[in-house]
């Protein structure tokens, strides 16, 4: 009776609470995704920072390119003096407008040692079709200055370009050293004031310049590096802010939880005390009835024992007081029955019920109920007739047997209406006892033939129909048919009424 | 009539100033007769010397910057010496030079911003809060030194970068090819880079290949207390600069084909070979020694090898300036005239470069792990420098020959100390006449009184 609350109680509580966890959990996930977000656009902001830095860098390099290569004097001398003298250019190479190329000489014998080195570095770009100059902007014009880069040994190479006014396109090799020494002496030194570190990257992976301290529980984000050096990344770490606050985070989540997990208890606790409150007063109710029930059979009985002597008393003349002393032992017949299923039932809630096995002469036992309910039914113009075919004693207890019948029987007068027969029938095969209650009343429709075996229910609750009834018969009377270890249903029979079979175990 | 006489007198002096050049070019043949009748391969020996510095001239300003490696290998007496050392430096600089100091580790520090060495003890004060950490990203830590040198760049200041390092480039290029772009790249912008390797971690190719390509000094340092011995020696050398942005010009004559270059890397284009050095100190010879083809000539023909012109920043003047010299060969069936006429100054220079060339052969094949023919390759050197040494009779050729032979005997011990010290003794005889074979035979012969004191 106690844990059919505690667990509907429990999991009051315990199911809320998986909730909230839940909701809890799913809030901070949602909290951290947008601190996340928020982090992974303040990284991308310092990304875009930095390339600007590095554009900025790039551009000035162009200019100073582009001025060291507008030239006017084509010669093999002057093109020599600008490799020789121009910090950021190792070689020049010139193409005349229809791409054959001007300088250096065709002829191996006029290429000095660094220009023959400079072919051969060049070879793949040259073997590739590669034309210089010769790309078209969107908007259809060709542009007068650009990057060329490939790949020769273990690196990437770069080549920026230049349109001459006579046409000719000179290109100027910018070591990759010297360009990314330009971009590193512009970006920031370490000293750098939020806790985030670059890194600047080769298109192999190799680390060329670091800057900023990287927190060591970091968050990393890559971009690459604006053109011509497209092939290099930039990376930035900086704290993940959301794993450092996780603990904070789920310390007040932990917090909401046991809040709500403690007023859930409190309500819980309450609940179980009031409904164990009503449980008591209830019990003490059943207590006082079955007090009271106890107090009433006594006097019951000695109604019932003085109403049967005076009877065997009176004069064979003085019919009518005999007819008056039989109501009255009907009556308390009647009321004994009440008294039996109320302290029946409030045994069984107890689960005190325990039958008293002994072996019943069936045949007499069944015989003395027909005697007492022939009067009663007869009253109501029923036909009782008894088909009792037992042979043997079984062994079960009598009262409880007597009790079943009698509520079958007293339901019949009660509910069957008047004027049909009523049949009880006992049979016994070799293993069981059949017991049957047959009327001819208005029935049980299907649908109710098993509700009505639960406590209090009544297939009608209108009180104009005329039935009395506590409700708890048919409930009594199969919960003492299975604590004897048999059954009662109810089934259809052919024809009108209702058929009620109790079953007992032959042992 | 005044005025025509004072800018007489003005122009008089101004050629006055012209002749007396910073700069002594002497442009000789290792013969200069030749046996008549045949083709011949000889030696052009083209040498530049600095002039005597006059100390009441005003010192010529410096643009200094300090690139110190502060990774974790620095910690302990390393890091220490190198404090020292750099403040030593600082010190020795004018208050209106321009100095800043890097350091580097994973990433670059900007310790002090190019700035006027006026206040000295602050810089000072820096420099001694630096500790160590990290890695080494030396590509950076210079490309960030010459940032800061370009805020004050000027062609009449001295633009050095002293790198000190004791460990492989592990942040950032660590090729040596890659460190020579750069230092090709800063030579251009009148910055050399000398580079200090201290123990015996760091990259000698990487270190001597930036040196040589932006014509800056090499020191193979193996005990941290010769740090602040070496900066001082720096810095003279930096105050000893006589010229700048020095361009040789080798015009051959028609026929005469240029073969090759002993020990430095110049254009060969045709006719011509040109080189350019970023300085030149006084009192110290730099020189090229060019392999010429001289095609045959008839008995007593003279005629013209080549024409050698220099151009150069005169620092004592602050104005351009240039010298020029023809060198010419004869021809002679007489064998006396042609032994008579060998310059022994210039045949020690080729042999030196010769063996030069063959003790980095030598390390060539220790690096591929033939030790034996490595071994044999230096003995063989020394073998040929003492015999030389018997025809040359020079000192510096025989220190040279058992410096070889020493090298050779110590090849299969002690490799990592032993290459860093034949790389710098390599370094150093291809970039300076003589000076510095003496400081590498002590290095390997200790005197009797060092061996004492040890």
């Amino acid at each position: 009776m106690k844990s059919s609350i505690v667990l509907p109680l429990l999991l009051l509580v315990a199911l809320p609470l998986a909730g909230l966890a839940w909701l809890g959990a799913r809030m901070v996930d949602g909290e951290r995704a947008r601190v996340r977000e928020g982090l992974s656009q303040v990284m991308e902001e310092r990304l875009a920072e930095m390339n600007n830095v590095i554009s900025q860098a790039i551009q000035a390099t162009e200019r100073e390119l582009t001025q060291a290569l507008t030239i006017t004097d084509e010669s093999t001398d002057s093109l020599r003096e600008i490799s020789r003298s121009q910090r950021l250019i190792q070689q020049v190479v010139l193409f005349a407008a229809d791409g054959l190329r001007r300088h250096p000489s065709m002829k191996a014998e006029e290429q000095s040692n660094e220009e023959a080195a400079f072919l051969e570095r060049t070879a793949s770009l040259w073997q590739s079709g590669v034309r210089l100059g010769s790309t078209f902007n969107e908007n259809g014009s060709s542009p007068d200055q650009g990057w060329q880069a490939w790949f020769h040994g273990n690196g990437p190479h770069y080549l920026y370009w230049h349109r001459l006014v006579s046409g000719n396109v000179l290109a100027a090799e910018v070591p990759t050293a010297s360009l990314l020494a330009e971009v590193i002496a512009k970006l920031p030194a370490s000293q750098i004031s939020d806790a985030s570190g670059f890194q600047l990257t080769d298109p192999q992976g190799t680390s060329w310049y670091e800057w900023g301290t990287p927190p060591t529980q970091s968050l990393t984000k890559r971009a690459p590096l604006p053109a011509p050096l497209s092939a290099w990344t930039m990376s930035v770490q900086m704290a993940d802010v959301v794993g450092q606050s996780a603990s904070p985070w789920n310390l007040q989540l932990v917090l909401g939880l046991a809040t709500a997990a403690i007023v859930m208890g409190l309500i819980a606790w309450h609940l179980y005390r009031e409904s164990s409150r009503e449980m008591r007063l209830a019990g003490q109710r059943v207590s006082f009835v079955n007090q009271v029930s106890h107090e009433l059979k006594t006097p019951l009985t000695n109604i019932s024992l003085y109403a049967e002597l005076a009877e065997q008393r009176l004069p064979e003349d003085a019919s009518a007081a005999r007819e008056y002393l039989q109501v009255v032992t009907t009556e308390s017949a009647r009321l004994s029955r009440l008294i039996s299923n109320v302290l029946t039932f409030s045994k069984h809630q107890r689960g005190s019920l325990q039958p008293r096995l002994a072996e019943v002469n069936l045949q007499e036992l069944l015989s003395g109920i027909v005697e007492q309910f022939r009067p009663v039914l007869a009253a109501k113009e029923h036909r009782l007739n008894a088909d009792l075919s037992i042979t043997r004693t079984v062994r079960t207890d009598a009262d409880m047997v007597g009790q079943i019948v009698g509520n079958l029987l007293s339901n019949v007068e009660k509910y069957a209406g008047s004027g049909g027969e009523v049949i009880l029938c006992a049979k016994q095969s070799p293993t069981a006892t059949f017991i049957s209650v047959r009327d001819h009343g208005p029935g049980i429709p299907p649908a109710h033939q098993e509700r009505i075996f639960e406590a209090f229910y009544r297939v009608s609750d209108n009180l104009s129909d005329g039935h009395s009834g506590t409700g708890l018969g048919l409930s009594i009377a199969r919960d003492l048919a299975r604590s004897l270890g048999g059954d009662l249903r109810c089934e259809t029979p052919p024809g009108t009424g209702a058929l009620f079979i109790l079953t007992l175990p032959n042992p | 009539m005044k005025t025509f006489l004072l800018s007489l007198l003005s122009a008089s002096l101004m050629a006055g100033a012209a002749h007396a050049a910073q700069i002594e070019l002497k442009a000789e043949v290792a013969k200069s007769v030749l046996p008549a009748g045949q083709k011949h391969l000889t030696h052009l020996k083209v040498g530049l010397t600095g002039i005597p510095v006059n100390q009441d001239k005003p010192r010529t300003p410096v643009n200094l910057a300090i690139v110190l490696d502060r990774s974790g290998s620095m910690n302990g007496p390393k890091i220490d010496h190198a404090r020292s050392a750099a403040c030593l430096a600082v010190r020795s600089l004018a208050p209106t030079d321009i100095v800043s100091i890097i350091t580097f580790e994973q990433g670059v520090e900007i310790l002090v911003p190019a700035t006027k060495a006026s206040d000295q003890e602050g810089i000072c004060r820096k420099i001694r809060e630096i500790r160590t950490a990290g890695g080494t990203a030396l590509f950076a830590g210079v490309s960030k030194g010459a940032e800061e040198m370009r805020k004050f760049l000027s062609k009449e200041s001295i633009n050095r970068v002293i790198l000190l390092s004791d460990g492989q480039a592990n942040v950032g290029p660590n090729s040596p090819e890659a460190l020579a772009e750069l230092g090709s790249s800063l030579i251009k912008e009148g910055i050399s880079v000398t580079t200090i390797g201290l123990g015996t971690g760091y990259n000698e190719d990487l270190m001597t290949k930036l040196a040589e390509k932006s014509d800056g000094r090499h020191a193979f340092v193996d005990q941290p207390d010769q740090l602040t011995s070496i900066f001082a020696d720096e810095i003279n050398s930096v105050r000893s600069v006589v010229a700048q942005r020095i361009r040789i010009e080798i015009l051959c004559d028609p026929g005469v084909r240029p073969v090759r270059v002993l020990g430095r890397e110049p254009i060969i284009a045709g006719q011509k070979v040109s080189l350019d050095l970023n300085q030149i100190y006084s009192q110290e010879e730099k020189y090229l020694i060019l392999e010429v083809e001289v095609p045959n000539g008839t008995n007593g023909l003279t005629r013209d090898l080549a024409r050698v012109e220099v151009t150069y920043d005169n620092l004592a003047t602050r104005e351009p300036e240039h010298v020029n010299q023809t060198v010419a060969v004869k021809f002679s069936d007489n064998p006396v005239e042609v032994e008579n006429s060998v310059n022994k100054k210039v045949m020690i220079s080729t042999v030196t470069q010769i063996a030069t060339c063959n003790s980095a052969w030598a390390i060539q094949l220790r690096d591929k792990g033939n030790i034996k023919e490595a071994k044999q390759a230096l003995l063989d050197n020394g073998a040929y420098l003492s015999n030389e040494n018997i025809y040359l009779g020079s000192d510096e050729l025989a220190k040279l020959g058992t410096i070889n032979i020493v090298d050779g005997n110590n090849i299969d011990q002690d490799w990592e100390a032993n290459r860093k010290m034949m790389k710098d003794t390599n370094y150093n005889n291809s970039q300076t006449q003589g000076k510095s074979v003496e400081g590498a035979y002590n290095r390997r012969i200790p005197s009797p009184t060092e061996k004492v004191k040890k």
